[in-house]
């Protein structure tokens, strides 16, 4: 009897079915030995074991990822697994953010054996690390891809439809800057296969190029089943120019605004924003974002007969309609007149924006949002570094980091010196801070880190000293 | 800077002191080094198979040791220290190896809680001018060690007899689980397994025991289709142990001195490096796979896989160093890492095949740069040896397969390597971590072979090295 038979045989059990004593294997052993089960058992177990196990009959296909991005070198493997994993590391914060951003834009990918260990962060930044990383993250979600689906590092018309909802708005956002009509045809085209989430995002990318071309398909839209849908595309509407719900807007806007003079010697107009009725103090920016984030500082500024910057400047003195002007201006790109907004009434008004989010205000854009960071950002007048909630959000916002000149105030400003100083502050500004600091200032960055204490450095060092390789690692001839 | 008034409050009691003097010998460590700014590591060589490693920055008399204990710091942070400022014993200089690197990396600032309590009453302080009292209490008692003698022996007939009783009792629990069928042994061995394990410690054959309560958690790791076999090769393992013990007088010296081992007999470090049955193979090792896992009776257990790159070619080729850490301590990690290697004199447990081993000299080691390849042998060839090696020991456990010109290749959703005409199932558990080796190509691969599937544990890939 074969090994595997006569282990089959002990399934049911000696006292029902007594072990066959037959064959090479139990040829030593004698019917009437009473241990002559716990024998064969031996000799056909150990028998089994010396036995190669069997093969199966075809292996599949595998075919690989065609990945071009460079690979990290030794010692930014080494540090990125420390930043993201095991003790004190983090997949999901600011320096985790910082350091996928630099790998996308270096053109680098981590190492293939890595992508296991990092787990949750090549997860998380997927559509960042490459196609390699992109594929391993999916496997097993259940989506059936075309051959060479990831070989493309961007997706194009032929692959488009078939990523995920962040990656379809990139591309449609970016066939808006350079063909609008053929982004909204294929938008119009998609929205049927798509869930509520995709939708909303394929409609957002509207706001770029938006024109009076697009105010059918939003028209269409208004009554979509799904309401975030329909807020995106009526507020997208009401910023069409000519539109009944512009109009509309514009007229309530205009309708709560008192106009007044005041001054002795040189009358001047001051303006004040009336709220309604029912809404209390801590609602008011919600509702100054839902309301001033439709219609642009131009066309308020028409519809009272100012210019912008006399809006502005008769504003000065009200508690609200500052920042709702501040809303206003960056729906229509008036980045110099958010600057006086905020240097002058408004000096915390980024932190007002990041309530609401920089897309709220049709930010989509990194050349938009540095425009943005620029204007309102001003760290040299800082009183203290901002909060850990703060510093996070700022970062989330400007993942591409801060405008190298703003950078350069903040690391040389008084509240940076101060920064871990001050009551109920331990330095928790010190990591999301340090990864908005573009890759040029970074030595100036880790002089300034090292004089922090080291409770509160340990995690900004490390995510400086990774970004400096990476940039080292990408700037060398690859020969 | 580190003074001996700055050791002498550091320690926590007298009789850390007390053991860290009698680690000052520099023929303890293997390694002592400095890098001229502060940072000092050393490797001082325990009771265990492998070195602890001991790092220290003299501005703040900050420290980190691998030892388990639970004192802060530990005897050998605070012999480092001592020899430090004694400044008698020569520190090598050189740039820090990765574990002092990482640990560097990892340290924080000096704590403020670590500041002594102004309110809290005096206590006496450790001191080391105390020492050279307690020194004449070492001198030994011939008397006292004769007796300790006897009392071994008697021990030991007692145990040797509890033992005997212990194996009859496992050939009766085996048969009678034969008689009921294998097919349900599953559904009935966690309950059944730890009674007998209980009966077993009770017998003092720790060994067994072990290996009898890890047999339902081996169990269910599996799919359902092959636990029957699978059982049925446990028990068959089980009974060739409690037969062999019972011949044991018959058996040749190396394979009884491994019988007993797996019974549950320890070997001390000093009895073992005395002993004449044990091999000794001076050489380069290099570290290929770390394993830790927590055992029934909450020890947990550390193994250290090397591999013979250089040497005496006679000498077994592969090692395992074995450490036994109690789980209450906390997680204290491997000393090592995939990739370093190490200049060791390595002593084996006497056995047929020998694989654990204990390092006798440490004289050197570093991190490899090299990529690490097998000795030309394909999977076939690394077949054979496991054959081989479980014809010389039939209880044999984890085989260490070391193959050139394998690829990992899919089918039905399970990993395999492929090299020859075999092709070894990977472990479910290791898919993940070994998926990417199937856009590898050809590699060079070490693994853990337990009967039933692969554990890939470290590759040498042309895209460098892969290790689990």
């Amino acid at each position: 009897m074969r090994p595997d038979a006569i282990v089959a045989g002990f399934m049911l059990g000696t006292a029902r079915q007594a072990p066959r004593l037959d064959g090479a294997l139990a040829s030593g052993i004698a019917a009437d030995d009473p241990a002559a089960a716990l024998k064969l058992l031996a000799l056909a177990g150990q028998a089994l074991r010396f036995s190669r196990p069997s093969a199966p009959p075809a292996f599949d296909d595998v075919a690989g990822v065609a990945d071009t991005r460079r690979i990290l070198s030794p010692p930014a493997r080494r540090l990125l697994l420390r930043l993201v994993t095991g003790k004190g590391g983090s997949a999901d914060d600011a320096a985790a953010r910082a350091v996928a951003h630099a790998i996308a834009r270096l053109r680098l990918r981590p190492h293939p054996f890595d992508l296991p260990r990092l787990g949750g962060f090549v997860r998380k930044f997927a559509e960042q690390l490459g196609p390699a990383a992109l594929e391993w993250a999916t496997r097993g979600d259940g989506e059936a891809r075309p051959a060479g689906y990831f070989d493309a590092d961007e997706v194009g018309p032929d692959t488009w439809t078939l990523a995920t909802p962040a990656r379809k708005a990139g591309y449609i956002a970016g066939l808006r800057k350079t063909d609008p009509a053929h982004a909204r045809t294929l938008i119009a085209a998609q929205l049927v296969n798509e869930r509520a989430e995709a939708r909303a995002r394929l409609i957002g990318t509207l706001v770029i190029g938006l024109g009076a071309d697009d105010r059918a398909l939003l028209e269409s839209l208004a009554a979509d089943r799904a309401p975030r849908v329909k807020d995106i595309a009526l507020r997208l509407l009401a910023r069409l120019p000519g539109t009944a719900a512009a109009e509309a807007r514009i007229a309530d806007i205009v309708s709560r605004i008192a106009t007044a003079k005041a001054g002795l010697l040189r009358r001047r107009t001051t303006l004040k924003l009336q709220l309604p009725a029912n809404i209390r103090e801590h609602q008011a920016p919600a509702w100054l974002a839902e309301t001033f984030s439709a219609v642009g500082l131009g066309q308020i500024a028409d519809a009272l007969g100012l210019p912008p910057a006399d809006l502005v400047e008769a504003a000065r003195d009200d508690r609200h309609l500052p920042v709702g002007l501040a809303f206003a201006a960056c729906i229509d790109r008036h980045f110099d007149e958010l600057r006086t907004i905020c240097a002058g009434p408004l000096p915390d008004g980024w932190t007002t924006f990041l309530d609401q989010g920089l897309e709220a205000f049709g930010l989509a854009d990194a050349a938009d949002r540095a425009a943005w960071a620029s204007a309102t950002l001003n760290p040299a007048a800082w009183q203290m570094m901002p909060g850990a909630w703060q510093a996070e959000a700022l970062q989330q916002q400007l993942v591409d980091g801060l405008p190298p000149a703003v950078a350069a105030e903040l690391l040389d400003s008084p509240a940076w010196r101060g920064g871990t100083q001050g009551a109920g502050t331990q330095g928790e500004w010190v990591t999301p801070i340090a990864a908005l600091i573009p890759a040029a200032l970074l030595p100036r960055l880790r002089e300034r880190l090292a004089a922090l204490p080291p409770e509160t450095n340990g995690r900004a060092l490390l995510l400086t000293e990774l970004l400096s390789l990476l940039e080292r690692h990408a700037n060398e001839d690859p020969a | 800077m580190l003074s001996i008034e700055k050791i002498e409050a550091l320690a926590p009691d007298q009789s850390s002191l007390a053991a860290a003097r009698k680690l000052l010998k520099p023929a303890g460590w293997p390694t002592l080094a400095e890098d001229g700014a502060g940072l000092v590591w050393g490797e001082c060589q325990g009771s265990g198979a492998t070195p602890y490693r001991v790092a220290l920055t003299e501005a703040d008399a900050g420290y980190k040791c691998t030892c388990p204990s639970r004192k802060f710091p530990c005897k050998h942070a605070l012999a480092l220290m001592w020899m430090r400022v004694e400044a008698t014993t020569p520190f090598a200089p050189g740039s820090p190896p990765d574990w002092v690197s990482d640990w560097l990396g990892r340290k924080r600032g000096p704590s403020a809680a670590a500041k002594p309590d102004a309110d809290a009453p005096p206590k006496a302080r450790p001191s080391v001018a105390a020492l050279g009292e307690d020194a004449e209490a070492d001198a030994p008692d011939p008397a006292a060690i004769a007796r300790a003698a006897q009392q071994r022996d008697r021990n030991r007939a007692q145990r040797e007899a509890l033992i005997g009783e212990g194996v009859d009792a496992l050939d009766r629990w085996i048969a009678d689980q034969l008689e009921r069928g294998l097919a349900g042994f599953d559904q009935r061995a966690q309950a059944e397994c730890a009674t007998l394990a209980r009966r077993l410690v009770d017998a003092k054959a720790g060994g067994l025991a072990n290996r009898v309560e890890q047999l339902p958690g081996l169990l269910f790791a599996i799919d359902e289709a092959h636990r029957g076999a699978v059982a049925a090769q446990q028990l068959a393992t089980l009974h060739l142990l409690a037969s062999a013990w019972r011949r044991q007088d018959r058996l040749p010296a190396a394979l009884r001195a491994d019988l007993r081992q797996m019974i549950g007999w320890t070997i001390g470090r000093d009895a073992l490096l005395a002993d004449p049955l044990a091999v000794k193979a001076a050489g380069r090792w290099m570290v290929l796979a770390t394993v830790e896992e927590v055992q029934p009776d909450r020890l947990r257990r550390i193994e250290t896989w090397l591999a013979r790159t250089g040497g005496d070619e006679e000498s077994p080729p592969f090692a395992v160093l074995i450490d036994f850490v109690p789980v209450s301590t906390g997680s204290t990690g491997n000393a090592f890492a995939p990739g370093e290697v190490i200049d060791a004199t390595l002593v084996f447990h006497p056995s047929p095949v020998p694989l654990r081993a204990l390092i006798a000299a440490q004289t050197g080691g570093s991190m490899a740069d090299e990529d690490w390849q097998p000795a030309a042998a394909d999977l076939d060839a690394a077949w054979a040896g496991y054959q081989s090696a479980l014809a010389q020991r039939p209880w044999l456990g984890e085989w260490p397969i070391a193959a050139r010109d394998v690829t990992i290749r899919s089918a039905g959703g399970r990993l395999f390597a492929v090299g020859g005409t075999l092709a070894l199932p990977l472990a479910p558990q290791d898919a993940d971590s070994a998926a990417p080796l199937l856009d590898a190509g050809v590699i060079g691969l070490f693994g853990l072979w337990d009967g039933q599937a692969l554990r890939p544990k470290f590759a040498g890939t042309a895209l460098g090295r892969w290790t689990a």
